[in-house]
């Protein structure tokens, strides 16, 4: 069984990598909201590493954020010309702990899908639970999308 | 003016801003909602829903609590597009306006009581699941309310939001 696992992870990696050859990479900042109340302003200096989102989409429109707020999120992003919005799960984080949770995202990139680097906006809304806390994390991010 | 009626004004002069293109196309709901004030913490509220033309609909939420002398009443109304993504023909991604009103009475007794009302216009972004069966409409939504927190948003990006997550049932008229 174990084996049987293995083989399917690696050839889920394997199937991912392929269609990572060609797609877009995002870096991005904004205030995030991470359930301790309040308005957060984006940090001048930007070094709360809660703002930073990292996002890697594929070609097949498989979409990979790496970030603390919301989370680690693994997701489908749907694209009509600029405007995109994604859904999928993760494990989602804030102030009171991390779970499991679904999260969508919304946002607008610029340049169409050429290569190059262009302005992407984003917002994105996520749900967990940790134990019996109910989470509900969301950010608004600003960057730079690098298409390849 | 009294609530109840700055609220139907409010409602019907927004309104008055979408296109009806027939009767046919126009759906009442009910439902039961949850909202969340960036605590991490959901309140219970009652929500009714208008859908316009197939493609825009306008939704509003109520919720509130009486603790001790202090009434608290909120509103939030959203006006917004649906678009229907990934070919599907019940998942939809909800793009608009989003207006609130939070309300605040603290009775002081001999004192009377003092008043505290204040609005915010902002946006919504979300997503739903629509599903018809006969004339019988049912509406999921997770949407996000979110409102620009006054002059910081121009140098900080500073934002508030509502979360809101929402079961609707309605009939196509």
């Amino acid at each position: 069984m174990t084996l049987g696992r293995n083989a399917a992870l690696a050839l889920a990696l394997a199937a991912w990598a392929e269609s990572a050859a060609a797609g877009s990479l995002t870096v991005a900042i904004g205030p995030e909201q991470i359930g301790n109340g309040g308005a957060a302003p984006t940090a001048m200096p930007p070094t709360d590493p809660f703002q930073w989102g990292l996002t890697l989409v594929t070609d097949g429109g498989l979409e990979s954020t790496l970030s603390l707020c919301p989370g680690l999120l693994l997701g489908h992003r749907f694209k009509t010309g600029g405007l995109f919005a994604s859904a999928g799960g993760g494990l989602v984080i804030d102030a009171h702990g991390a779970g499991a949770g679904p999260y969508a995202s919304f946002g607008y990139e610029s340049g169409d899908g050429a290569a190059g680097v262009h302005f992407v906006a984003s917002y994105t809304q996520a749900f967990g639970f940790a134990g019996k806390r109910y989470l509900a994390p969301s950010s608004m991010r600003f960057g730079a999308v690098w298409e390849y | 003016m009294p609530t109840p009626a700055r609220h139907a004004a409010l409602l019907c002069a927004l309104a008055a801003g979408f296109p009806a293109t027939s009767a046919s196309a126009i759906d009442l709901g009910v439902g039961l909602a949850g909202v969340d004030g960036m605590d991490d913490h959901m309140e219970p509220a009652a929500t009714a829903r208008v859908g316009w033309t197939d493609g825009l609909y306008s939704q509003a939420y109520f919720w509130g609590r009486d603790f001790g002398p202090v009434k608290e009443r909120n509103v939030a109304v959203t006006f917004a597009g649906e678009a229907h993504i990934g070919g599907s023909p019940y998942f939809v991604a909800h793009y608009g306006a989003a207006a609130t009103e939070h309300a605040l009475a603290l009775d002081g007794g001999a004192a009377g009581v003092q008043r505290d009302r204040d609005y915010n216009l902002g946006g919504v972004l979300g997503l739903g699941l629509t599903a018809h069966v006969g004339p019988l409409r049912f509406a999921t939504s997770w949407d996000s309310h979110i409102f620009l927190t006054g002059s910081a948003f121009i140098v900080f990006l500073a934002t508030a939001r509502k979360q809101t997550v929402s079961v609707v049932m309605g009939v196509d008229l």
